[in-house]
């Protein structure tokens, strides 16, 4: 058994198989990146250690969105 | 178009985007990330500040922003950040509760009772996969309890693939998660263990979804629960064919079984009481912690809650709630349904 579907199985996500431990999206959820994430408005930056490295002058929280080609 | 609000609360933020599958897999394994999308806010060490994950709409998502940013806001105050946000202090608000402590603290993998001892299946108190150390597959506990204090009179091994366990005519049943997938329904010997016969739903080897949630005798009949869509199987015990299907109005079910005239299950917010007729749902007792399994005896109900996982300051994935040490099984007496 794959230790991702312990894990899910553990945390109670149904599964489907071959999809790895995503929690299943509901229907009439968005899709893709987050709604802001295409827009120009937001401030992103290039790499995690770019964004480490900056953070402590402006202060501002880094957020890491993790996706996949899926 | 974006969301207006979306965009500014993301404004306070610096995004990075990392794909797992285009330059981000080392970060992805460092921060332990096993579901997409996941949101993390980390501080200057790549401490983890706060995190969240799958799709949302915007209020839900706006919310979670707003949770990053509070425990932001701690640890830029040097004070604590990452303290679980509190939950009820009782699993229900109706009815008398007693509880006992279960030998681990792992997830439960089933109750059901052998004459007048409890069986629990009760998996390894570290968990697997999103665990950032390598280790073998490993094999759930099958404890037979004294059901009055807990106590533990024998043990045995049982695979963590066993959703749910039924007592019916003295013989133990085990469903297995991926019985809505073809997998079996496994008749278990209660002393080793180990599988004596294998019921297969050969119908259910068209579909894919791990699903299989709880299973119960009812006067000689046996039903399986899927989960998420709220349905219940009636399974013929020799053919393992489906002979009909009960679909209840609550979703997201989890552990089923018999106080002798209904099913009675568990939800995320309530334990439902079922016709197994008809499938109708005719009481409802709401509950403050999602449930994982229950089992049915003597007028009490015992019952195991769906722990809350989430993740420390450095990524490990950890138990939440209940705090580890706090596992127990509840022992839960309601007044009967014309009370």
């Amino acid at each position: 058994m794959h230790k991702w579907f312990l894990a899910a199985s553990a945390a109670g996500i149904v599964l489907t198989i071959g999809t790895g431990a995503q929690p299943q999206r509901p229907a009439g959820a968005p899709t893709g990146k987050p709604q802001a994430a295409n827009s120009q408005a937001i401030k992103w930056t290039a790499s995690y250690d770019l964004a480490i490295r900056t953070m402590g002058a402006d202060k501002v929280p880094v957020i890491l969105y993790f996706t996949y080609d899926g | 178009m974006p969301d207006a609000a979306v965009v500014a609360f993301s404004r306070r933020f610096h995004w990075v985007e990392v794909n797992k599958d285009h330059g981000g897999a080392a970060i992805t394994k460092q921060f332990n990330v096993s579901a997409f999308p996941s949101f993390i806010t980390v501080n200057h060490a790549g401490q983890e500040i706060y995190r969240f994950q799958a799709y949302m709409k915007p209020p839900e998502f706006v919310k979670e922003l707003s949770e990053a940013m509070r425990r932001w806001g701690l640890f830029k105050e040097g004070r604590a950040w990452d303290d679980p946000n509190p939950r009820p202090s009782k699993l229900c608000e109706t009815g008398t509760i007693e509880t006992f402590r279960t030998p681990g603290s792992g997830v439960s993998g089933g109750l059901a009772f052998l004459g007048a001892d409890l069986l629990l299946a009760q998996w390894p108190e570290r968990l697997p996969g999103a665990s950032d150390k390598e280790e073998e597959t490993p094999t759930a506990t099958l404890y037979r309890l004294d059901a009055s204090n807990g106590s533990i009179k024998s043990q045995a091994s049982i695979p963590t693939s066993i959703a749910d366990l039924c007592v019916d005519g003295g013989r133990l049943y085990g469903v297995e998660s991926g019985w809505t997938a073809g997998l079996p329904i496994h008749e278990i010997d209660p002393a080793t263990g180990k599988s004596l016969r294998a019921i297969v739903t050969e119908a259910n080897k068209t579909t894919k979804s791990y699903g299989a949630k709880g299973i119960a005798a009812w006067r000689g009949r046996l039903f399986v629960l899927d989960g998420m869509p709220g349905t219940i199987h009636e399974v013929d015990k020799a053919s393992g064919d489906i002979v009909r299907t009960l679909k209840t109005s609550e979703k997201w079910l989890a552990g089923l079984t018999t106080d002798g005239d209904l099913l009675v299950a568990g939800s995320r917010t309530a334990i439902v009481w079922i016709s197994p007729e008809s499938g109708e749902v005719v009481r409802k007792v709401p509950v403050n912690y999602s449930i994982r399994s229950l089992e049915a005896f003597e007028g009490a109900l015992y019952v195991m809650e769906q722990p809350v996982f989430g993740y420390d300051k450095d990524h490990h994935w950890i138990q939440v709630w209940p705090r580890p040490e706090q596992t127990v099984v509840y022992k839960l007496r309601f007044g009967s349904v014309s009370e």
